[in-house]
This record gives structure tokens, C-alpha cells and sequence, in this order.
């Protein structure tokens, strides 16, 4: 199964598989890009660093959507997963390589997946297993090799939320590498697990219930009403701003992105070419040819936006769109402690409709995941169910480092 | 002819140990070994801003009586050159440290635009000239040193106002210890005339550089303007004795500058604001009005002094040893012009306490007359020695008495009518006399001492 760009060998410990866009010291990193072949980073991620002090051993570095670009990790370098589910389907994007082995594996594993605009909650939903993203800067970036950097996001993707909640307990710490790591001391949120959820307040987005199709808002609902039967309360509620996110966070997510990669030219690491010309010419060569489609499209899409001449119209513009979605999600924890919704509006497609997707359909399928990216929060996405034999996943959002709340419920679902 | 306006950026490398987003240290290292995956932009690595820079461009923005802003952020500014690792720069372009600042070069007023932080680049070398090197060589260890950039309003019209405005910046960054000789100090000059496009001549390392490039490239627009020729907007580099164009002016837009999305807002609570006034060195202005005080000089000669921070240093090391009003006066006149005739800077001359010292104690003691000490000030300069010996072997130290005497009676005796003329009581012809005694002596005559001999020898 083509889940893994690098196999490791190892003897004894805590099986962890990484996204292959995290650094792994000694072990090939190309963040399923061709033109970060052959980097071997000399330092491990702080998040890898700190899930090795905890027991875990490295087993292999996962194949994804180059640099994350993707909802179902067909835009690889190195191998497209396929779901364990059924073959013919996607892992879901972008961290499918991750989700896809963890799911696949018949023995305990833990996964280190990494998260834009939804890339561990889309595959843990398309695979039918748990994918935690915890509160922007909670777990450092040091040693990730960035996609859009004000949104990225490392979190487990596990068998059970026992096991998220354990390997986010070990990797949830403030690190002076990162500027954006949050000072916070260190918290045990297996301690979250196994605890009613009794009198907890629940809200349910009408309008991401809306969004997803009959069969996955059928199985949502169902997963709804069992936390109602155990004792949450749940109340209707209204998320306005669902539609703007979608165009502000590609904005912001592909800005960023233009210039996170425009290190990459062939110069210091990875993909080389004989060098002739200026070094104009060999970085466009180097760049043309390293760069898949995808990336392409996105370093293009991203450069115009931020543009002077357009920056005020897209750039800037998003800037504030994210502004008014932070503020509605605030609005919303006045009220409720946890938000549940669908995870994907959809269940893993088969790839063969993948194909015949435009890229703006394609974006378009990250609605539900992308407000909560743009925002920041904590977020957690737990089996919900079948349609058929493809899992659903039941998205449970909490505020800032609130990340106990959305454990205690997933848990409780889970084990109910 | 229209008006001539200039504007500068200036970039100082600033004083800190380490680079503004990384630990590497900014001491000279072999190439590419003062280097780390940060300053190098491996993937995955995470600039952390350097707080002792930051403390630095705070301090700068207060002497130069900016506004510090409580929130300033990191941008990036992208373009794509083999020095620059990430190829973006980490910049400030959309919220500066500081903004809306001046200074006064003598009386009048140059507005500062914005005072910002940003990362240097790496450097490049060829083996030969840049035209016809097949290969170029890239050294990172310069990548991601500190830089602080000073953005003034054209409010320059002369290269003389230029070159008094940055020396008493070097003064005033060399006074707050946040810069050193041995950093990098570059300009970029924007020079428009009327309401022509401006020129922007980049990358000029030293003020006397900028200096003569400024000349140079008003020089060149009025001449192509009484030609009839159009000024092109356009970047040029002075290649030491001209201008030459490098590209046709890029617009600000084609960085497509966004928000550095790794680094937080930069926060300046009062608290801190305070903290850094107080640990703050003593300013050139400050400097000054206390030499005036403590030293009974004039503000004239305070002014002076202090425009170059190793000059003031010299001055009071000077006033210490002697008697500082006359210290004050020979530095802030003879010396300056000295300086000034040689197109020298005072911290380029070795001249020290040990030579300036007994040079003064010369004068003090009437060994020397003023104007013999000004020529032997003018051997001093260039090549620094014991002043007594020199002046001895150039003849210049004021005669003894008895030599003194023996020149008088012979200047006497070969200008007989005028010492008859004297003597029959016509008292205004002793100036010719004194005058003739002088000359002789090649100004090694004190001319009151010689009034007193012709005086007693006719009496």
C-alpha cells in the first residue's frame, strides 16, 4: 500500500508515522514535493522531537498532497494513498498518507499529521479515524515545512481519541523556535477522557448541516441526538460568514504560500539541475520542473493576489473577511461549549470523479473546515458512522485551548 | 534651474552579537560558517526576532524624535536573488517600528519618514568584474544581520546638507553604542530636479561616497536637462567616481509585499518604552550642552566637537590633560579645517591625546606662535608624531631671546631710513618694522616680544 514515501525500520517503541511535510533528522523530508528530493533535514520538528522523548519511534514518513495541496492526496510526488475502505476511493486530503496507514494498520499506531484548511479532520473523516487539530500554537511549526504559515497546524491522527488526546498531551508545548507558540504550560488531556458530558451545551450550524449531502447530514444527526441521549444539551445555531470564508481563506492560505515557496530553486537543497544561464533562468528551470501542477497553480494564484495593484481587493480584503469569522465563532462560544457538525460535506469519493472535479470544485469541498482553519480552533473529528461502507466523520470545534471540551465529547461519543 | 531634491535610506548594520531571527553569531567568520537553518531558510526553520535589535531600532526612533508605534509588524517582501536564502525579505513595509521623526542640520529641518527593522542578505563576490565572471560566489554568514533603515523626506538640496546630516547620524548611532565603524553603513539616495522623475543611486557604502556620487548625479541631470534630454526614472550605482544605470525603477508593487505571517505583532507597552529611555547613552545634543557647562566652551565650538562622536572622545580625553577652552578652540577651528582641506574624517587620522596634548602645551607656553602652529597642526594631521621634535626640525618653534635679539638689530641695521624715521619720533613706521623682524624670523617671532626689543634697543 503506497502510504509511505520513507519506511523506517525499528525495533521497539510507540509506532509514529509522519507527514512527510514535518523534518524528521536523518530521514528523507520532501513534504511529497519532487522538488525537495533528496533533503534529508539535519533536525527534527519540535513536535517529532518531543513525540520521540515521549516512547514514539519513527516508522515511516507519509505520503501527501504536495506542500498539503490537496483534499484527496492525488496531488503527489511520491504515490497516491488509497482509502483502506474501499480502493477505488481517496484518503482524503491533505495528510491522506497518514490517515490512510493508521487506518489500514491492524496494531496500535500513532500518525503526526498536519493541518491548513482541514488536512487532518478531511482524511481522519474519509478514513474512519480520529484527527485532532489543536488551537493554532499550541503545538509548534519549528521544523514544518510551511504551506501557508499563519494557518499551519500539526495534530495526531490516531485509532482512538484516547490515543489523540495522549500524543497531544506530549507534544503541546511552548517552543522559543516558534514565535507563534503559545506559552502555556503543559496539561494532561487524557484526564479529559471518560468524563460525562453531561449539562454540556452543544451548538449545530444550520448552515453546515445545509452544505452536506442527505446521507452524511442523516448520519450526523443520528451522532447528534446520541450526544443528546448523553444528557448534552443541543441547541441550534447559525454560523453567517460560512460562505465568505471559503475565497478568504484560499487568499490567505495561497499568499502566504506563494512566498513560503519561493525558497525553494534549486540552490541549496533538494532538486538540482545542471547549471547554465543566469540564475534566473536555472531557478525557473529548477521550479518548472520541480513544482507539480497543483503547486503551481496555487504559487501563481497566490502571487497575484498579494500583488499592490490587487492587494487591497483580495489580499487585505481576506484579511478582514477572517477578522468577522473569528468574531462570529467568538459570539458563538458565548453560548455553547462545543460545536458539532459534519466533518466533509461528503463521503471519500471514488478517484475516478475526483477527475472530472475543476480545481474550483475541488476548493469548494472545504467549506466546512476551512472557517474553523481561518479562526484558528480547536478541532476534532471522530467516526460517526457509514453510508454504506464509507465512514463519516462528526466534527467537534471548541474556543482557544479548549481542547479538554472537544476530548471529553469525542470521547464520550466514542465510547458510547 | 529648478530646485534640487534629495532623500536618503539609510541602512546600519546594528551593534547586536547575533543576527535579528537567529542565534548565528555577527563576529567575521570564514564563509558560510556563521550560518544556521534559519539564516539559511531550510525548510521547517522559524525566524525569532532578536530583542536586543529591536531595543536598538527603539532607541535610534527616540533620538531621532520619532513616534514609536505600540504595534508594529514584520513583512515580507518577496523577489527572487541568490543571496537571499528565502528569497523574501523580512522587512517593514505595511506597520514600521517608528514613524514621523526629525532632525536639524544647522537650523533646518529633515523630516524622518520611517524608521524600520529588517534582515540583511547574504553576500555575493566575483572573481572578476560582475560583466565577465562566468561564476559568482554567495557567503550567507552576512544573512540575517540586523539592519536598522532610516527613511527621510527629500528634504536635502545640497550634498553638503547630506554629508553634515549623516555624519551627525554616524554621531548620533555611534553615541547610542547601537552602531560600530566595523558594520556596514549604506545609502540609497533618491536626487530629483524640479519636477522631474527621481533617480535613485543605490547601495553607496560611505558617506564620503555618497557624497561625491550626489555631485556627480546633479551634475549629470542638469546637464541633460540644458540638453533637452528627458530624466528617466530609473536605479543607478556609483562606481566611485560615476553613476551608471543598473535597471529601470521597479515599482514597489512587484514585491508584493504581505504580512510575515511567522512573526507576531511587535508590542511596545510604555513600560518598556520607559525602560529603554532609561538605559539610553548620552545623546550628541546632550553631550554637547554638558561640554558646554562643564568645559565653558561655546555652543559654536560644542557643535563642532561633537559631530563626530571619536572627536568628541578625543576632545574631552584632551581637555583633561590641558587647558580645555584653547583645546576647544584649535579643535573646533584649525583642526576641522585641516580635516576638512584633506577630505578626512577625525576618526581616519591616528592623531591622538599624546600628540595634541604637548601641541597645545606649545602654544600655551608661547614656544609657538599661531601661526607657525597651524602649519605644524597641518603635519600633525597626516603624520602623527611628537609635535616639539617636529616643529624643531621644521623650524617653526619661536626663537629664544637671544636669537630673537640678534635678528632685531640686523633687520635694524639693513632698514636704517625707517629706524631713523623711529627714532625721530614717527612711532606708526615700528609696525614695518615688526612686520620685517617676522618675515625674517619665517614666523617664528612672537610680534608683541618683538615690539618690546625694537622698543628697548632704540630706547
Amino acid at each position: 500500500m503506497t502510504y509511505l514515501i520513507t519506511k523506517v525500520k525499528v525495533s521497539n517503541g510507540i509506532p509514529l508515522v509522519v507527514k512527510d511535510s514535518i523534518c524528521t533528522k536523518g530521514i528523507l523530508t520532501t513534504a511529497g514535493s519532487k522538488i525537495l528530493k533528496g533533503f534529508v533535514p539535519t533536525y527534527d520538528a519540535t513536535a517529532v522531537r518531543l513525540a520521540k522523548k515521549a516512547g514514539c519511534k519513527v516508522v515511516g514518513k507519509a505520503t501527501q498532497d504536495e506542500f498539503g495541496f490537496g483534499t484527496f492526496s492525488t496531488n503527489c510526488a511520491f504515490g497516491v494513498p488509497k482509502n483502506p475502505h474501499d480502493l477505488s476511493r481517496s484518503c482524503g486530503g491533505s495528510s491522506g498518507g497518514v490517515a490512510g496507514y493508521v487506518a489500514a494498520s491492524k496494531s496500535d499506531v500513532f500518525g503526526l499529521g498536519e493541518s491548513t484548511g482541514g488536512s487532518i479532520s478531511c482524511p481522519a473523516s474519509f478514513c474512519g479515524v480520529v484527527g485532532l487539530t489543536p488551537t493554532y500554537g499550541l503545538v509548534s511549526r519549528y521544523g514544518l515545512i510551511d504551506y501557508a504559515s499563519s494557518l499551519d497546524r500539526i495534530g495526531p491522527i490516531t485509532q482512538t481519541v484516547e490515543d489523540a488526546a495522549w500524543l497531544l498531551s506530549k507534544i503541546a508545548r511552548y517552543d522559543k523556535q516558534d514565535s507563534t507558540s503559545i506559552k502555556k504550560s503543559a496539561e494532561d488531556y487524557t484526564l479529559y477522557c471518560g468524563k460525562s458530558i453531561k449539562g454540556l451545551k452543544i451548538g449545530v450550524p444550520k448552515e453546515y448541516m445545509d452544505l452536506a449531502t442527505k446521507n452524511v447530514r442523516d448520519t450526523v444527526t443520528l451522532a447528534i441526538n446520541q450526544l443528546e441521549k448523553l444528557g448534552a444539551k443541543i441547541v441550534p445555531i447559525s454560523l453567517k460568514y460560512t460562505d465568505l470564508a471559503l475565497p478568504a481563506y484560499y487568499i490567505i492560505a495561497l499568499s502566504e504560500a506563494s512566498t513560503n515557496l519561493a525558497k525553494f530553486c534549486g540552490m541549496r537543497y533538494g532538486l538540482q539541475d545542471k547549471l547554465d544561464g543566469n540564475f534566473n533562468t536555472y531557478f525557473s528551470k529548477v521550479r518548472s520542473e520541480g513544482f507539480g501542477e497543483e503547486a503551481k497553480r496555487r504559487i501563481l494564484l497566490g502571487t497575484f493576489a498579494r500583488m499592490a495593484g490587487f492587494q487591497d481587493k483580495y489580499y487585505i480584503k481576506a484579511l478582514k473577511i477572517r477578522t468577522l469569522v473569528i468574531e462570529d465563532f467568538q459570539k458563538t462560544f458565548k453560548k455553547v461549549d462545543v460545536i458539532a457538525a459534519p466533518t466533509m460535506p461528503i463521503v471519500a469519493p471514488k478517484f475516478s470523479e475526483i477527475e472530472k472535479l475543476s480545481p474550483l470544485d475541488q476548493y469548494k469541498i472545504d467549506v466546512l473546515t476551512v472557517p474553523v482553519s481561518l479562526a484558528g480552533l480547536p478541532q476534532l473529528s471522530v467516526p460517526a458512522g457509514f453510508v454504506g461502507k464509507m465512514p463519516v466523520g462528526l466534527h467537534l470545534i471548541a474556543n482557544y485551548l479548549d481542547e479538554g471540551k472537544i476530548i471529553q465529547v469525542g470521547d464520550a461519543f466514542e465510547q458510547s | 534651474m529648478s530646485k534640487v531634491k534629495i532623500g536618503l535610506e539609510i541602512h546600519a548594520q546594528l551593534n547586536t552579537n547575533s543576527k535579528l531571527f537567529c542565534g548565528c553569531k555577527t563576529k567575521s567568520a570564514t564563509p558560510n560558517t556563521a550560518t544556521c537553518e534559519v539564516c539559511l531558510g531550510m525548510p521547517g526553520s522559524k525566524p525569532v526576532l532578536n530583542k536586543k535589535a529591536l531595543d536598538f531600532a527603539v532607541m535610534l526612533s527616540l533620538a531621532l524624535n520619532c513616534k514609536v508605534a505600540k504595534a508594529s509588524r514584520f513583512d515580507r517582501k518577496t523577489y527572487f536573488y541568490p543571496d537571499l536564502p528565502k528569497n523574501y525579505q523580512i522587512t517593514q513595509y505595511h506597520s514600521p517600528i517608528a514613524e514621523d521623526g526629525h532632525v536639524f542640520v544647522q537650523s533646518k529641518k529633515i523630516k524622518i519618514r520611517r524608521i524600520q527593522l529588517e534582515e540583511d542578505p547574504g553576500s555575493i563576490t566575483y572573481p572578476q568584474h560582475i560583466d565577465i565572471s562566468n561564476y559568482a560566489l554567495v557567503d550567507y554568514n552576512r544573512s540575517g544581520y540586523p539592519l536598522c533603515e532610516i527613511v527621510t523626506d527629500p528634504d536635502f538640496s545640497s550634498s553638503k546638507e547630506v554629508k553634515q546630516f549623516l555624519k551627525l547620524i554616524v554621531s548620533i548611532v555611534k553615541h547610542l553604542k547601537v552602531y560600530t565603524s566595523d558594520r556596514s553603513f549604506r545609502v540609497d539616495t533618491n536626487v530629483s530636479i524640479g519636477r522631474n522623475p527621481r533617480v535613485e543611486i543605490k547601495n553607496v557604502g560611505s558617506i564620503k561616497d555618497v557624497v561625491s556620487a550626489i555631485e556627480y548625479e546633479v551634475f549629470r541631470q542638469k546637464q541633460e536637462i540644458e540638453n533637452g534630454q528627458r530624466i528617466k526614472q530609473e536605479t543607478r550605482r556609483f562606481n566611485g567616481s560615476a553613476t551608471v544605470s543598473m535597471r529601470g525603477k521597479e515599482t514597489e508593487e512587484e514585491y508584493g509585499y504581505i504580512i510575515d505571517p511567522d512573526l507576531p505583532v511587535i508590542v511596545i507597552s510604555d513600560a518598556q518604552l520607559k525602560k529603554i529611555v532609561k538605559a539610553m547613552p548620552e545623546l550628541p545634543s546632550q553631550r554637547m550642552q554638558r561640554m558646554m557647562q562643564q568645559y565653558k566652551i561655546n555652543k559654536h565650538q560644542a557643535i563642532a566637537i561633537v559631530s563626530e562622536k571619536e572627536l568628541a572622545d578625543f576632545y574631552e580625553k584632551v581637555a583633561k590633560d590641558t587647558d580645555a577652552q584653547l583645546a576647544a578652540s584649535w579643535i573646533s577651528t584649525q583642526l576641522l579645517k585641516v580635516l576638512n582641506y584633506n577630505n578626512l574624517f577625525f576618526s581616519e587620522t591616528d592623531l591622538d591625546v599624546q600628540h595634541f596634548v604637548p601641541f597645545l602645551n606649545l602654544i600655551r607656553k608661547s614656544k609657538i606662535s599661531d601661526r607657525a602652529a597651524d602649519l605644524l597642526l597641518r603635519e600633525l594631521v597626516l603624520k602623527p608624531q611628537h609635535p616639539g621634535t617636529l616643529a624643531d626640525k621644521l623650524k617653526l618653534l619661536t626663537l629664544t631671546d637671544a636669537k630673537l635679539l640678534e635678528l632685531t638689530v640686523s633687520v635694524l641695521k639693513k632698514h636704517k631710513k625707517q629706524t631713523e624715521q623711529y627714532k625721530r619720533g614717527d612711532s606708526k613706521i615700528i609696525a614695518f618694522l615688526i612686520g620685517q623682524v617676522i618675515k625674517e624670523s619665517k614666523g617664528r617671532a612672537d610680534a608683541k616680544k618683538v615690539k618690546q626689543e625694537i622698543v628697548k634697543y632704540l630706547a
